[in-house]
């Protein structure tokens, strides 16, 4: 039982760590994030993988990708509402007390596109990070560049000319 | 708060849920009684069913799932929980 609990609380503790270094946070309320430390332990010797624990995996990790911790859905969540889906990562403005935090709406499609293609032309933006060059593909340009730590305003669109595209 | 409550909520969520365990607080605290049960912990033909049953009933599977008789509610959300259990009640 103990050493549940403390595998729980290293993992608690490396999260917060590897969410800082990154340009993130992890929700400031240390019993919310250990009991959902606990969750993705429990969902690791169940299924193999750390799915979301506030998301029914399936068991199969091909089915599961997209809920697995960090989700894919994580970074759009936090942009729209201050948090992940099940509150484990927090926007800067709820760390600093700015923004209410607020249970966030389930994202994930009931049917998810298969086999899952990145898109490079359309439907995905890319920044760049003016500092330090650091290039990354999402709707949004993150917080902080989790290379050089450049606030969001420092980020510029990358576009690419046409000739770079496919076809192009 | 609400005696002589003809139908006790249902809750439906996974035990590894902090969400779900805010609710079952909220249960805990302000109903009479509840039905509790934990989607992830079933079996896996009892999980089917289960969750056959939920996805008739709401737009978009996600938990917790508080059921007060016909009114369902996802979500954590209190002031819903409030309403319908007055209702109920």
């Amino acid at each position: 039982m103990m050493a549940k609990e403390e595998r729980a609380r290293a993992l608690n503790a490396q999260l917060r760590e590897e969410a800082e270094g990154g340009g993130y946070h992890l929700n400031p309320d240390q019993g919310w994030t250990l009991g959902l430390a606990s969750g993705l332990l429990v969902n690791e010797e169940r299924y193999g993988y750390r799915a979301c624990p506030c998301r029914l995996a399936s068991g199969d990790r091909a089915s599961d990708t997209d809920i697995i911790c960090p989700c894919d859905y994580r970074d759009l969540d936090l942009h729209e509402y201050g948090a992940c889906y099940c509150a484990l990562y927090v926007s800067d403005e709820v760390l600093r007390g700015e923004r209410e935090l607020r249970p966030v709406p389930e994202r994930r499609p009931d049917k998810r596109p298969s086999p899952r293609v990145a898109s490079t032309a359309v439907g995905v933006r890319l920044w760049r990070c003016r500092v330090c060059g650091y290039l990354c593909a999402r709707e949004h340009p993150p917080g902080v560049c989790p290379v050089c730590r450049a606030k969001a305003d420092r980020f510029e669109e990358f576009v690419l000319p046409p000739s770079a595209l496919p076809g192009g | 708060m609400n005696s002589g409550s003809r139908k006790k909520p249902s809750m439906y969520g996974l035990s590894t849920c902090g969400w779900c365990a805010k609710a079952r607080a909220w249960l805990e605290s302000n109903a009479e009684s509840y039905e509790l049960v934990y989607v992830d912990l079933l079996d896996e033909p009892q999980r089917a069913r289960v969750l056959d049953e939920l996805r008739s009933r709401v737009p978009k599977l996600a938990f917790p799932i508080v059921l007060f008789g016909e009114e369902c509610v996802v979500g954590y959300d209190t002031g819903e929980y409030e309403r319908l259990l007055e209702r109920a009640g």
